[in-house]
């Protein structure tokens, strides 16, 4: 059969599937966790794609004021699941929806998760019944949102400025924003549909003030949405994406709300003005946690679909020859391609294990926590057990979600440049998904200062160690000794593919780094306070950051290979040597400089590098077909299933945009007069001297 | 009121809060300022004489209400796009009767305020007029004067090389162009529909003729592709030409203001004389005469990758300006218990952040003008050119093929270190860079093109990569190379050179630093290409093995092009009064470079493990010194609030105040209730779920 550029496509990609060497349902499992959950997923996807309001087939051209009104439409049909769905299936169907519509799922999860999140975590269990009586959790004649940022203040609590002063003689907080710097700011939810906030404020009673904690503020009269009095509310407008989200700003002018309006879990004030602070106050942080550890987890779903995009695509489109060829080349086969794009499909499998991981801490700590009860000083031993676990948690989860959602927003933007042009169209996803995405670095903790929290975590517990304290099963490492000896001569072959030499060589290269990071802090306490010794350390504290963290992510795929069936794991095997022999040659300094390995041994990780990458190439169907999206998901004509992409693409293009006139909508008001203008000479004036 | 308000702020006896301390703080930080502004301006625009035609341009622009960009960030795909072809209409009247110099500044400065529109017009008068004054004969070019092409009346030109299938291959492109003898036309021809033309500026809605890209077929013989003018609207009202099919792209991640179309040929007729014939002709007969040297016709294609070089220093000054601005009013955390919160810029890792792409935007300013002023030359010997004189047209075309690689190596990494500008400044601005009215995301679709387009980066890359082995490998055969290379020329010194004690803030060493990386990698990767052609493998295999060395050698090196070029601008250039500031930036940048890299020297065994300690202290170092005249640095890049476009990044510093202005003026605050209040937000709101009704029969 001879097929020509429009018509090979469709039949490259049936051959390339066919190269498929692994039953694709079981690497599916594996990522998943199991068959049963394999089934869940597939359960809520189609649930998800079957929905006519949920239909993202136009969504590339719509507009802000479209998306608003679009996105409510969507909340409004996922609702209902929010009432009837389980935390694990909640999980899923947020992560999943995510994938394909990133403004939806913020949209939801600020009432969802910031809100109830908040009442249930920061208020007594009977305040959290009050609030679900006037419809919180059903999401009916209310909806909340978080009040947090301000304008001149971001993350930092202590910085925050809205006041929240205790009023004995009526017994209710006056909450008031002092000048417009404390205006909240960027409050998801706020401009169009909250009714209700949980804003954070500083608590004053009798002049003192306690620091910053939470109160409910109703913001809007329920019946007809119109603002409560002294609560001004304006819409924040255009944003670099996640146009869906109606972001807003609040300011409180003396809004006096009653005092059972603060969440009294932890910090309680009495109608008497009497401060009840809590036992242990890092409890209240373990909330952040979860924002954390479900974007570990999205950044792993996006990154699927955009590598099953690009990759998909980078098995059917041709482009320039190689001598002696009559077709040009797939771009598959170009090796600088498989670089490009196989280090990254190995990342983002990588990630979901990390992901798993965290996730499972993380339930199991919160479960722990919200058994127990803080003001019980007979549980003081498993409270602070509770803490020294959730502050390892808080520290594993910062390094987690900063280099995730960076991995994934570097996924997003490699795989829309290896589609070229391609990947410039609306059409294909690339550009909303990374507007969209990128915010997922700045928010919640932008990356950079939660990696340096991180690293000065890492010092902290390496100090631990050589005090001969307990430190988490995570980074014990530190403790140990180097299983390398680098004797200048090289290491073999078969080690440089070994899991346990490159777990090791990653631990050392961190344990090192670490190390020599905490001598050098010893030496700057001598003369330093420990915040200025550390801002000394910055650059250290970053890179502790990134090497643990990497450490991390390949252990942990290591590690899940060992669970896998027999039948998928050499495949599994490739792709993490790849991760991690590929993470080596990103950062060849330090293993040269640890003297862990020599420099001949980079040479020969340059070709393991290229030798995987030949050997994963042809499996990219299958192990992208293992992600199990179906065309809706991948949203992008040039990705789709079938490998048919000029045609999917050229007649979306089509449909988005029928050529019916030839003549712009500004013909007659702008291009007709411009091309047809008769310039009028300047005159010149006539009199002779 | 209280003393733990870390709000309150007392400056020289007066006390301010966060909304009203900024712009205070602002003429402290201008304040530090130890060099002239104006002279740094005049170093970097290349002399006061230019800087006074671009505060002219920059004025024109300014003032014109056609280009007040208050409401740039809220227009809608349709309205930007009309309001694109305003503007174009207004520029071209600029473009007719001002000297070329002044049109490249006037284009470079829009480039800063509006991307869009530069492109438009671009399409027209970089591409269009561009190949046809080009690749056309004198009388062609005349001809196509005559018919409006030269000030766009009743004509407007378009570029239609790309195909749905396939990007920048030329050779690969499907598009035919069939001479018939007998009516002594050519046929243009689409054979399916992934040789659609696509992604063609100004084909959607504007263009009246394009230049189209298709292979040149005579008597049945295939002689490439060559380009050929065909009109593609009636002039009178705008319809297609018979056998013409025009589509609208529609959406792209950015770039809105362009009409971005497909084009379909169904055997459409143009005459012979509209073939393009200044190197390809083709006869009444069908006689075909082809150029002496390819080569040559590359020349225009350089044009492109010179000018994104310049624009990569033009988007990454205004984002820079606006991240280092922002830095210095904004604070956030505190360092020390019951003081202030600490200004941003004085965190150490926020320097490391942003300084050394401050000394990067500066170097790739001095760089594209080191190649643009070659360029230029190279292009008057060309023109200059007897057609006897062998020697002379041997010079020419060693040249070209030097900027050919030079300026790909240059363009791929200058729009990609801007890419990566506007995407660290945007995160150094934290939430309030996600904000559409800070410009960091429009400017980020708008300029990621440029990574693409033209040659794919990652293309290039490669070629300049294969470039550079070449060149080794003519060096090792004795024959000539041209100068970008010519260190090269010492390659047994750099294998073996050594830091050997010397000073990593001498330029000199810094400059062999570079020398001996890029030389090492680029000699180690030709002993490779040498050992697999002698293993049998061919030119075009060999290269393929070793891509991943291509790329880094072309990386290395380029990166060592912008130290060097760097230092000795500065050398030749910059008076006594901003040397040290100049050589303070330089030096920053040469050893971050190190810094980010430093696996390179460690393994040419040129820096030792200690050195690495030494080269992360002096990046301390040195961030700590620029920090301080980080308001000197940008001022000096002389950019109006209008070219900001940034409400946090405004001169006066009060960013607060204008970015609440700004938010407010673009969405006043007059309903709580969204405009589908009553047909989504209510019924949602309060809606009664309807029970499932059960029923009620008994069992019997």
């Amino acid at each position: 059969m001879t097929t020509n550029t429009f018509t090979d496509p469709p039949v490259e990609m049936a051959k390339e599937r066919g190269k498929t060497q692994f039953t694709v349902r079981d690497v599916t499992n594996f990522l998943n966790g199991g068959e049963e959950e394999t089934q869940i997923v597939e359960k809520i996807m189609s649930s998800i794609e079957r929905d006519p309001v949920l239909s993202v087939t136009a969504d590339y051209d719509c507009n802000l004021q479209q998306a608003r009104k679009q996105t409510m439409e969507r909340v409004a049909a996922l609702s209902p699941y929010l009432v009837t769905d389980t935390e694990k299936l909640s999980l899923w169907r947020a992560q999943l929806h995510g994938m394909v519509d990133m403004s939806t799922r913020t949209r939801l999860s600020i009432h969802n998760n910031l809100f109830i999140g908040s009442i249930r975590g920061s208020g007594t269990p009977e305040q959290f019944k009050y609030w679900v009586k006037k419809g919180a959790v059903a999401v009916k004649q209310f909806y909340g949102c978080f009040a947090m940022t301000e304008l001149g203040h971001g993350s930092n609590l202590k910085g925050l400025e809205t006041t929240a002063t205790y009023d004995q003689d009526s017994d209710q907080f006056i909450i008031n924003t002092p000048h417009i710097g404390a205006t909240k700011w960027w409050i998801g939810g706020a401009a169009h549909t909250s009714t209700h906030c949980v804003c954070f404020a500083k608590l004053i009673v009798h002049g003192k003030d306690y620091g910053t904690r939470n109160f409910v503020v109703p913001l809007r009269n329920v019946h007809d949405h119109s603002l409560k009095v002294g609560v001004s509310i304006g819409d924040i407008g255009k944003k670099m994406g996640r146009d869906g989200v109606d972001n807003g700003w609040i300011q409180f002018t003396n809004v006096r709300i009653p005092r059972q309006n603060m969440l009294m879990r932890y910090a309680k004030v009495s109608d008497t003005g009497v401060v009840t602070k809590p036992a242990l106050d890092q409890l209240t942080y373990g909330a952040l946690i979860r924002g954390r550890v479900s974007m570990i987890a999205d950044s792993f779903h996006v990154s699927k679909r955009f590598l099953t995009i690009a990759l998909r695509y980078a098995c059917v489109r041709r482009q320039f020859g190689t001598s002696g060829d009559t077709k040009e080349t797939k771009i598959i086969d170009y090796p600088y391609h498989q670089r490009r794009l196989l280090p990254l499909l190995a990342y983002c499998y990588a990630m979901k294990m990390g992901a798993d991981e965290a996730q499972k801490t993380w339930i199991e700590t919160t479960d722990r926590i919200l058994a127990l009860n803080p003001n019980d000083p007979a549980q003081k031993n498993d409270l602070e057990k509770a803490v020294t676990d959730t502050k390892e948690l808080f520290a594993a989860s910062a390094g987690m979600k900063a280099f995730t959602t960076w991995g994934c927003a570097k996924i997003i933007d490699e795989c829309r440049q290896a589609c070229g042009g391609h990947g410039y169209s609306g059409y294909n996803g690339f550009g909303q998904g990374y507007a969209d995405w990128v915010v997922q670095c700045t928010w919640e903790g932008d990356n950079n200062v939660l990696c340096l929290s991180m690293g000065r975590g890492l010092v902290q517990s390496a100090l631990q160690i050589l005090a001969g304290k307990h430190v988490g099963a995570s980074i014990q490492y530190v403790g140990d000794k180097s299983k390398i000896s680098q004797n200048g001569q090289g290491t073999p072959r078969e080690q440089l593919l070994s899991p346990e030499f490159l777990v090791e060589a990653f631990r050392t290269a961190s344990r090192n780094n670490i190390l020599r990071t905490t001598d050098k802090y010893q030496e700057l306490v001598k003369t330093l306070n420990p915040d200025q010794a550390f801002e000394e350390l910055s650059q250290q504290r970053f890179q502790c950051a990134r090497i643990h963290t990497r450490q991390h992510l390949i252990s942990s795929f290591y590690a899940r290979i060992a669970t896998a069936k027999d039948d998928i794991k050499p495949h599994l095997l490739k792709l993490a040597n790849l991760f991690a022999l590929w993470s080596i040659e990103e950062d060849t300094g330090i293993f040269l400089r640890e003297n862990i390995l020599t420099p001949g041994d980079i040479d020969l990780i340059n070709s393991l590098v290229d030798e995987l990458c030949v050997a994963v190439r042809d499996q990219v169907i299958g192990l992208t077909d293992a992600f199990g999206l179906s065309d809706f998901f991948i949203n992008a004509p040039i990705g789709s299933y079938d490998g048919n992409v000029y045609e999917k693409y050229f007649a979306k293009v089509n449909q988005q945009n029928p050529a019916t006139n030839p003549r712009p909508p500004y013909y007659e008001s702008t291009l007709k007069p411009f091309l047809f203008r008769e310039e009028e000479d300047d005159e010149i004036c006539d009199l002779d001297e | 009121m209280n003393p733990n308000n870390t709000g309150t702020i007392e400056i020289n006896g007066k006390e301010y809060n966060t909304f009203t301390e900024p712009p205070v703080a602002m003429a402290q930080e201008r304040a530090k300022t130890s060099f002239p502004v104006r002279e740094m301006t005049y170093f970097l625009d290349g002399g006061e004489k230019n800087t006074l035609k671009n505060e002219q341009i920059m004025e024109e622009i300014e003032r014109d209400p056609l280009f007040n960009n208050d409401n740039y960030y809220d227009l809608n795909k349709e309205q930007i796009r009309e309001l694109t072809m305003e503007r174009v209409a207004k520029l071209s009247l600029f473009v007719r009767d001002q000297p070329e110099d002044d049109i490249k500044k006037r284009f470079a400065l829009i480039g800063i305020a509006d991307m869009g529109t530069y492109t438009r017009l671009g399409v027209h008068y970089g591409l269009f007029f561009g190949a046809v004054r080009g690749t056309g004969t004198a009388e062609q070019f005349g001809h196509w004067i005559s018919k409006g092409a030269g000030d766009l009346r009743k004509f407007y030109g378009c570029f239609s090389m790309t195909e749905l299938g396939h990007g920048s291959n030329l050779a690969g492109l499907e598009t035919t162009a069939i001479y018939d003898e007998e009516t002594d036309e050519f046929i243009i021809n689409t054979p399916h529909i992934a040789a659609t033309k696509w992604w063609i500026g100004g084909a959607a809605h504007t263009a009246t003729h394009t230049v189209v890209f298709a292979r040149l077929i005579v008597k049945g013989k295939d002689y490439g592709v060559k380009t050929f003018v065909v009109q593609l609207r009636n002039i009178n009202d705008h319809s297609l030409k018979v056998g013409i099919s025009i589509g609208d792209i529609g959406k792209k991640m950015g770039r809105d203001g362009i009409d971005n179309g497909w084009i379909q040929f169904t055997n459409v007729r143009i005459p012979r004389q509209n073939l393009l014939m200044k190197y390809t002709k083709v006869d009444r007969e069908g006689n075909v005469t082809q150029p002496p040297l390819a080569q040559l016709t590359y020349g225009s294609l350089i044009t492109g990758r010179v000018s994104m070089a310049s624009d990569s220093h033009q988007v990454g000054k205004r984002f820079i300006t606006i991240a280092l601005r922002y830095a210095c009013i904004r604070r956030q955390f505190s360092t020390t218990p019951g003081q202030p919160e600490t200004k941003i810029i004085d965190y150490p890792y926020h320097q490391r952040r942003l300084l050394p792409l401050l000394a990067y935007v500066y170097a790739l300013k001095m760089t594209a003008d080191e190649v643009g002023a070659l360029f230029s030359r190279t292009m008057l010997k060309m023109d200059d050119l007897k057609p006897d004189d062998k020697a002379g047209l041997n010079e020419v075309v060693s040249d070209v093929k030097e900027l050919f690689s030079v300026s790909a190596g240059l363009k791929a990494f200058s729009t990609w270190a801007c890419a990566d500008v506007i995407d660290k400044t945007r995160q150094a601005c934290g939430g309030h860079g996600y904000s559409g009215y800070n410009g960091f995301g429009q400017a980020y679709a708008d300029w990621v093109v440029q990574c693409t387009w033209e040659g794919d980066n990652n293309i290039l890359t490669l070629s300049a990569g294969r470039a550079l082995i070449q060149s080794a490998v003519a060096l090792r055969k004795g024959e000539p190379v041209g100068n970008a290379v010519s260190y090269l020329k010492r390659y047994k010194d750099l294998a073996n050179a050594k830091l050997n004690g010397r000073s990593l803030t001498d330029p000199k060493v810094l400059v062999e630093a570079w020398e001996v990386a890029a030389g090492n990698i680029i000699n180690r990767a030709t002993d490779q290409y040498e050992k697999l052609i002698g293993e049998g493998l061919n030119a075009d295999q060999a290269f393929e093995v070793l891509s991943q060395q291509r790329f880094q050698a072309a990386k290395v090196h380029t990166r060592r092009h912008l130290i060097a070029a760097f230092f000795s601008r500065i050398d030749t250039e910059a008076g006594e009064a901003i040397k040290q500031p100049l050589l303070n930036l330089a030096l920053l940048f040469a050893l971050w470079s190190i810094e980010e890299d430093s696996g390179l020297f460690l393994r040419e065994g040129f820096l030792e493990p200690k050195d690495i300690d030494t080269v992360t202290e002096l990046v301390n170092k040195y961030c700590t010194t620029v920090r301080e005249e980080v308001i000197g640095y940008t001022d000096a890049f002389n950019l109006s609030d209008y070219f900001i476009n940034a409400p946090i990044g405004c001169y006066d510093g009060d960013a607060y105040r204008h970015y609440f202005q700004k938010v407010n003026e673009q969405n006043p605050a007059r309903d709580p209730r969204p405009p589908y209040y009553a047909s989504t937000l209510k019924p949602f709101l309060f809606r009664e779920e309807e029970d499932d009704d059960i029923c009620e029969l008994d069992e019997e």
